[in-house]
């Protein structure tokens, strides 16, 4: 082996770079050789990475695009503002970064669009941090197991399908079936219950009067000072709508990594997925099933991966997901829905059938699962909801044979007849989510059919006379019951003994 | 069917015909008949274009210069030297509407050290 003088090593690596010529002030540069429909064809720029940021430069500025084709001979990027003033011929430079957002506390009250640029009318948003818009999710080694509960505050969700924090609980249903509805309710829940989770709602194409309307309940419930919205409309371009929810995300992933928790809600992902179809087919990527590109699943996959219990180590922040997917005729085998399904850890199924039944929220007991929150849900509503679940799947089987009710075995009936006051008792209305003391209450006294003399009609004015007779006369057992705690049977009998009573007044 | 051979393999054989001294009027004439053969003479001025970039990796570059005044000899040279390559070529136009300083294109890179470009830059900052 020949000598080598170490020691000169680094003197002449440097006098080698010393003496290479560099061509400061030369940027790589490309033109646009087509331009339609939100997309520019470029020619050039053969060091455009995947996802990176260029800058097109028109005679009235400059429009930002993001390559999302690198081909042999140009680059298809979809550009995040309008085509009016791009044309052929244009130059476009590399800005050598991916897409980043602001991040941080500044943005909570805030309605801001994917590019974290206020919608409101308010000031221009000033934030410490940026975060990556596709970021890789938390690897196997940086998570916990989901142990938390995040209360809805919708008794039937909580008692049979509870969702614990760093869960992805999807709701799905047709049109006009209460989906934004729990989504809202759980948001104004976590105010309410002052659980410190920072909420935050993504907007993907809903119309703008909806979210305005959304955006004025919110600050109506105090709701607005712990959420961000990130808010597209039907009019915006598919490239806002596609980043929409990654945006979101990068919010919501600051306070997770900050030891803080966080709830997502994605309303809703088919309007998103047909999206990325627009881009995909007008960036000419070979259509599949129901024509959406083939990558339509990894869409969702690594979108909705990035919600997660981290590990003490990463400082045990959370980031739950609430995904939104509206079906066609109640069909939850279509390609996007059966996507989502397997990609989240249960779901959430809204019937119309119940909905126009007056059964709201119109949950259906038999479709509707959550895989991990059994470990998340809290003691106090363990104890009373355990059988709820198979109790009411099997009355909803048997209530077709209620018009039967003189020919029935009198086990049957005694179901049917608790069935029908368990449905009652989970109807609730939008805007009032309960906290666990009401919830725990209320399936305690009708699973000891202690209700059971009150008429069915009448069973949502016994449990209001319960729950103001349990708040005014036993205000600290009900405190002691709301933090979750498994009741002691001295804490049973005292509900017992007031649900007796309040339920003389209404039998019959 | 044969296989459609893309803009940057075509570019790629041109410039090495080009650079070996096959005669010009016989490579561009080949290329041409391809062209017309394969339907594609609308891919005529993105060609030249890669036929430059490829030339310009292996030394060979021609840059286009604008300016809004005639350049003087020193900043010809000048250009020459931060253009690199061998033996650069300008190409030279005036162009009054970028109201002064001079721009540099070569093949996939640009300097645009003109005064039009900074307001431009300016504006979109402000924006």
């Amino acid at each position: 082996m020949a000598d080598i003088a170490i020691t000169e090593l680094s003197q002449n690596l440097r006098d080698a770079i010393a003496g290479l010529k560099t061509s400061e002030g030369l940027e790589e540069v490309g033109i646009v050789t087509r331009i339609g429909d939100g997309v520019a064809w470029v020619h050039g720029l053969r060091n455009a990475g995947f996802s990176e940021m260029l800058e097109i430069e028109t005679k009235e500025g400059i429009v930002e695009a993001f390559a999302l084709n690198l081909m042999e001979d140009e680059i298809g990027a979809v550009l995040l503002g309008s085509d009016v003033n791009v044309s052929a011929g244009n130059t476009v430079r590399l800005k050598g970064t991916q897409l980043e957002v602001p991040v941080g506390p500044e943005l909570l009250g805030r309605v801001v669009d994917p590019l974290g640029r206020p919608l409101d009318g308010g000031p221009a948003i000033k934030t410490k941090k940026t975060g990556l818009v596709e970021r890789e999710a938390v690897g196997v080694m940086g998570r916990k197991s989901v142990h938390e509960p995040l209360m809805t505050g919708i008794m039937a969700i909580d008692a049979m399908f509870p969702i614990g924090r760093g869960q992805r609980e999807l709701i799905i249903g047709d049109r006009q079936t209460g989906k934004t509805a729990i989504a809202i309710d759980t948001m104004i829940n976590q105010a309410k219950q002052k659980s410190g989770v920072v909420n935050v709602y993504v907007a993907i194409g809903q119309k703008l009067s909806k979210i305005a309307r959304l955006v004025d309940r919110l600050k109506q419930e105090g709701v607005m000072e712990q959420t961000i919205i990130v808010a597209t409309g039907p009019s915006d371009p598919a490239s806002m709508l596609y980043l929409a929810p990654y945006a979101g995300t990068a919010m919501g992933e600051y306070f997770r990594d900050n030891k803080e928790h966080a709830l997502m809600i994605y309303d809703d992902l088919t309007k998103h997925a047909v999206a990325y179809r627009q881009m995909s087919l007008l960036l000419r990527r070979p259509p599949g099933r129901e024509a959406f590109p083939g990558d339509v699943f990894y869409l969702h996959s690594r979108l909705l991966e990035r919600s997660a219990k981290l590990s003490d180590d990463l400082g045990a922040g959370s980031l739950t997901a609430l995904p939104i997917i509206e079906t066609q005729a109640g069909d939850i085998s279509a390609y996007i829905p059966t996507n989502v399904i397997s990609i989240t850890d249960g779901q959430i199924f809204m019937e119309t059938d119940l909905f126009y039944q007056g059964i709201r929220p119109a949950i259906s007991a038999g479709l509707s699962v959550s895989r991990v929150g059994g470990a998340a849900q809290t003691k106090a509503v363990k104890s009373v909801g355990g059988h709820l679940k198979l109790g009411l799947s099997q009355f909803r089987e048997l209530a077709s044979f209620a018009q039967f009710g003189s020919d029935l075995d009198a086990e049957t009936k005694g179901q049917i007849e608790r069935g029908q006051r368990l449905t009652e008792l989970l109807k609730q209305p939008q805007y009032q989510p309960m906290g666990i003391w009401e919830q725990v209450s209320s399936l305690y006294v009708v699973n000891e059919g202690l209700f059971d003399k009150v008429s069915v009609v009448k069973i949502k004015d016994a449990q209001a006379a319960l729950l103001t007779r349990l708040w005014t006369d036993h205000k600290e057992d009900m405190r002691k019951l709301n933090s979750g705690d498994k009741p002691d049977e001295k804490l049973l009998a005292t509900i017992k003994k007031v649900a007796t009573s309040a339920a003389k007044g209404f039998e019959g | 069917m044969a296989l459609r051979l893309s803009r940057r393999k075509i570019a790629t054989y041109t410039a090495d015909q080009l650079l070996a001294g096959v005669s010009k009027r016989d490579v561009l004439r080949s290329v041409a008949a391809y062209l017309v053969d394969a339907k594609r003479t609308r891919e005529l001025t993105l060609l030249v274009r890669d036929i430059e970039d490829v030339l310009a990796e292996r030394g060979h570059i021609v840059a286009d210069v604008a300016s809004a005044h005639p350049l003087s000899e020193t900043l010809k040279a000048e250009i020459k030297k931060l253009v690199g390559g061998s033996t650069p070529q300008l190409r030279e136009l005036v162009e009054s509407d970028l109201l002064g300083g001079v721009r540099v294109d070569v093949p996939g890179k640009r300097f645009d050290g003109t005064i039009r470009h900074k307001l431009t830059a300016l504006r979109a900052k402000q924006l």
